[in-house]
């Protein structure tokens, strides 16, 4: 249902005062939803049915016109009846009551991984989800921007297909529609496939904003309301994309990693602000599909997390590669041209610059989301940083009973440390006493070529005035990597010189997201290099650099 | 009935809150609310409290600030000051016969003015009356202020927003020249315009008001600071700050009074990382000081000088 400006008469404008709503608010008959100004009266503008607010179709400050759409209201989900006029009371007096041993807020790879877990373990589970099982992981982060990486893979391979000496006549033409429609569907069977998880472990799922009422109640809203009392708590309620105020953030063709995956046109150009793991992956996915890609970074380099020669080797493939590169660069605004173009305006050294482009993403990062749980009314600390939940080795909060796991807890942001951190919590809460140990954590950046590390890197090796050694080996003298067309790149090995172990490695290059694996393997067991040199690697693949690259701490490659 | 009410208290939150109820309350009868305030300003429903009005003056001069129901500008009210309110059914809205009723209670003064365009009364161009209205379901409300011997020096300085660098979503004021009617015949007092306004009203059913007398509901929402604060609209902030060691700029992004965004600059060689005092400061309410305290204790707890 759409509610409109009302009509004023003499066909003046309004102006939109305060909007009282989000998207996803929910709103009874009557509710208000806007004020409106008109001269110098004010009047508030209501909620004619019951629904949720689905979209916003004005701006506070905007002028307004008679009959002009200003909300739209999906009346859909709601039943009917008179209880739903007024939510706080059909809170009060339909709440379903629930006793639990475990309650876990969030269903993402955190939330729903410590779940069956606990279920295997003998746990009566019940697993509260306000939008889709599987979290920003499954829905709107890891996976999909991995279909997308394929799409894109495939439409670099076949525009390059005539150097592998396949010819290709006529044109190249990617369909975003079904790129998209094809993450999707990704997406719908592993969405599927959890859900089976959770019938078949006999967890209860329930669907809502949960809420704490105290350290043992938490209220859920949803469809239907139910008020939970659990032994245990688990807190997995993830992140959300961070806000940035720069000016013209809300024009329309600026994205975020959550629109930018269901956005079905292709644009001839995109500008992305944040050349971190999110601006970086999408940097190469556009590329790959033929895009002119700038990308805008405030820091003096990219991917700030990996070691500086791994950052630099990406930046040059990346200006190879024709993505433009602005780093120590900030975004001052961003405006519309007059043919609906944005215009970026950004400053470095050399002063102020604009850049025209047809999209634009911002990929500035995420935060905890703690929105709507109401974690004050339970005691929790939140760490020093005043934003994610404060928690220990055996992931527990200060207030006994309660857990936190994933990116709430804003240590690590992966899906692999929140499912393992939600195993500790999990054994913890079956005082099994494990704790979370950080020292070999693998990460991966799907950038083309793939970057991945694990354990201590040369640069914080460095920094910590560790007695570390560093080896390095070359893709370009691997011969499966050549024979892919990929011999850009290196892996690095870190060891420490005075245990002899290694203790960490990164790797950029063809395959990196699969070969770190077996360096994490490695470095989580104490490997040495002599563990790794006498270790038989399969040939012709790309898993021989890392043979080579241990075999340099002695004699040196063999291949080098 | 047709009635005129009179408020016995000057306090603006329990005025406006009676003012609200009364229209809550309304029939088909024209009524009139005759009000006063202590020194305050009242800010128009979708305004930015920051934009509108120096707040630290406001603090130390013990001005109340207070958000009302009709939109338009920010005023100032002390008891110079006389407000009117005529509330009705909307479908007894008739703004003309209104302004009709206070060009003749003007006119008994010997004041002959005139209406402009941006719903002010003026005496030779210069406003001494500025008018906002309300409505809401059925009810209507068309109110008022009439400047008679207000303090023009503290009016001044109360409605000059401190130097900060503002863009506010929402309604902003107009600044108008204004005129006190004391200065136009110097023996008009505020008893003499409400005698006025009795007169042309034509109503004897007058009642008198005041707290023990009249229950208005809102009085204490109105004094929230969500409602006072949290219903500003939308807005970006850009403050700056000199110390020893060289400028530091914060731009704030702030939506419902807590901040969304805080970004930290320095034209200093130092090098600082404020990103601990911005995770600090996002999600909190809005503060000025809030901020530059913060900014100071990490200064001071990294050795820094300044």
């Amino acid at each position: 249902m759409i509610i409109k400006m009302i009509a004023i008469p003499g066909g003046k404008m309004g102006t939109v005062g305060k909007i009282q709503v989000k998207v996803g608010d929910k709103v009874a008959a009557g509710d208000v939803v806007a004020q409106v100004e008109t001269a110098k009266g004010n009047r508030p503008i209501k909620a004619t049915s019951a629904g949720v607010v689905s979209k916003i179709l004005c701006e506070e400050g905007s002028q307004i016109a008679s009959n002009a759409e200003m909300f739209d209201i999906d009346d859909s989900g709601i039943a009917n009846g008179p209880n739903e006029t007024d939510n706080r009371n059909a809170a009060q007096k339909t709440s379903k009551e629930i006793n639990t041993d475990l309650l876990i807020i969030g269903a993402g790879p955190g939330g729903y991984v410590a779940a069956i877990y606990a279920a295997k373990n003998g746990l009566k589970v019940t697993l509260v989800e306000k939008s889709e099982l599987g979290g920003t992981c499954l829905n709107v982060g890891c996976i999909p921007t991995k279909a997308l990486v394929k799409s894109s893979e495939i439409s670099h391979s076949v525009r390059n297909a005539a150097l592998f000496g396949v010819q290709i006549d006529g044109a190249i033409k990617v369909n975003m529609k079904q790129v998209i429609n094809r993450k999707d569907k990704v997406k719908g069977r592993l969405v599927s496939g959890i859900d089976f998880l959770m019938k078949k472990n006999e967890i209860n799922v329930i669907s809502g904003q949960a809420s704490f009422v105290n350290g043992e109640t938490v209220a859920v809203t949803g469809n239907e309301n139910y008020i939970i009392k659990a032994k245990d708590i688990i807190v997995a309620t993830g992140s959300k994309i961070s806000k940035i105020a720069i000016p013209g953030i809300d024009l329309p063709f600026v994205l975020n990693s959550t629109t930018a995956l269901s956005c079905t046109d292709l644009p001839k150009s995109i500008a992305i602000i944040g050349g971190g793991v999110i601006g970086m992956e999408f940097a190469f996915i556009y590329k790959n599909f033929g895009v002119d890609v700038h990308v805008i970074e405030f820091m003096d380099r990219l991917l700030t997390m990996v070691d500086g020669d791994i950052s630099k080797e990406i930046q040059d493939i990346a200006k190879e590669e024709n993505i433009k590169v602005h780093t120590s660069s900030k975004v001052m605004k961003i405006q519309s041209s007059v043919d609906g173009k944005a215009v970026i305006t950004y400053e470095d050294k050399d002063g102020e610059h604009l850049l025209v482009s047809d999209k634009v993403l911002v990929a500035i990062g995420r935060e905890p989301n703690l929105e709507g749980l109401a974690i004050e009314n339970t005691g929790v600390l939140l760490n020093n940083k005043g934003r994610g939940i404060q928690v220990d080795a055996s992931m527990s909060t200060n207030v006994k009973h309660i857990y936190a796991i994933g990116d709430v807890t804003n240590i690590i942001q992966l899906a692999h440390v929140a499912s393992h951190q939600g195993i500790v919590a999990v054994d913890n809460i079956l005082n099994k006493q494990k704790e979370m140990d950080y020292s070999a954590v693998p990460n991966v950046i799907f950038t083309a070529p793939e970057i991945a590390s694990v354990g201590i890197g040369e640069d914080e090796g460095k920094a910590k005035g560790m007695n570390i050694a560093v080896s390095k080996f070359p893709f370009a003298g691997n011969g499966k990597a050549l024979t892919m067309n990929e011999p850009r790149g290196f892996i690095k090995l870190i060891k420490n010189n005075e245990t002899g172990k290694i203790i960490g490695g990164s790797i950029i290059g063809a395959d990196a997201s699969s070969l770190i694996s077996a360096l994490t393997l490695a470095i989580a067991n104490g490997f040495n290099e002599k563990e790794i040199t006498e270790t038989i690697f399969p040939h012709p693949t790309t898993g021989e650099v890392i043979h080579e690259a241990a075999l340099d701490f002695g004699i040196g490659a063999l291949h080098q | 009935m047709k009635k005129i009410i009179i408020s016995k208290e000057f306090d603006p939150c329990f005025n406006i809150a009676t003012e609200n109820q009364l229209f809550l309350d309304s029939d088909e009868d024209i009524h009139l609310f005759l009000w006063q305030n202590d020194a305050s300003v009242i800010i128009g429903r979708n305004q930015n409290i920051y934009a509108e009005c120096n707040l630290e003056y406001l603090k130390e001069h013990d001005i109340k600030v207070v958000r009302r129901f009709s939109g338009g500008g920010a005023v100032y009210h002390d008891k110079g000051n006389i407000n009117f309110t005529f509330i009705t059914k909307e479908k007894m809205e008739n703004q003309a016969k209104f302004i009709g009723l206070i060009k003749a209670a003007m006119a008994e003064l010997g004041i002959d003015c005139e209406f402009s365009g941006k719903n002010d009364l003026l005496y030779k161009e210069q406003k001494f009356s500025g008018h906002a209205y309300y409505t809401d379901g059925d009810n209507y409300m068309y109110h008022g202020t009439v400047l008679v011997s207000v303090n023009f020096e503290q009016l001044g300085k109360a409605l000059t927003p401190s130097k900060l660098k503002l863009q506010s979503k929402g309604i902003a004021s107009v600044r108008s020249r204004v005129v006190n009617l004391s200065s136009i015949h110097s023996d008009i007092t505020i008893d003499k315009v409400m005698q006025a306004f009795i007169k042309t009203f034509d109503c004897e059913n007058i009642e008198y008001i005041d707290k023990t007398t009249f229950k208005a509901p809102l009085e204490q929402m109105l004094s929230s600071y969500d409602w006072l604060y949290a219903q500003s609209p939308q807005f970006d902030m850009e403050l700056e700050h000199r110390y020893s060691f060289g400028n530091i700029s914060v731009h704030i992004s702030a939506s419902d009074g807590m901040m969304q965004s805080v970004i930290i600059n320095t034209d200093s060689l130092q090098l600082y990382d404020f990103k601990s005092c911005e995770d600090k400061l996002v999600g909190k309410r809005f503060s000025e000081q809030a901020i530059w305290e913060c900014i100071e204790q990490y200064i001071e707890s990294n050795d820094f000088q300044y």
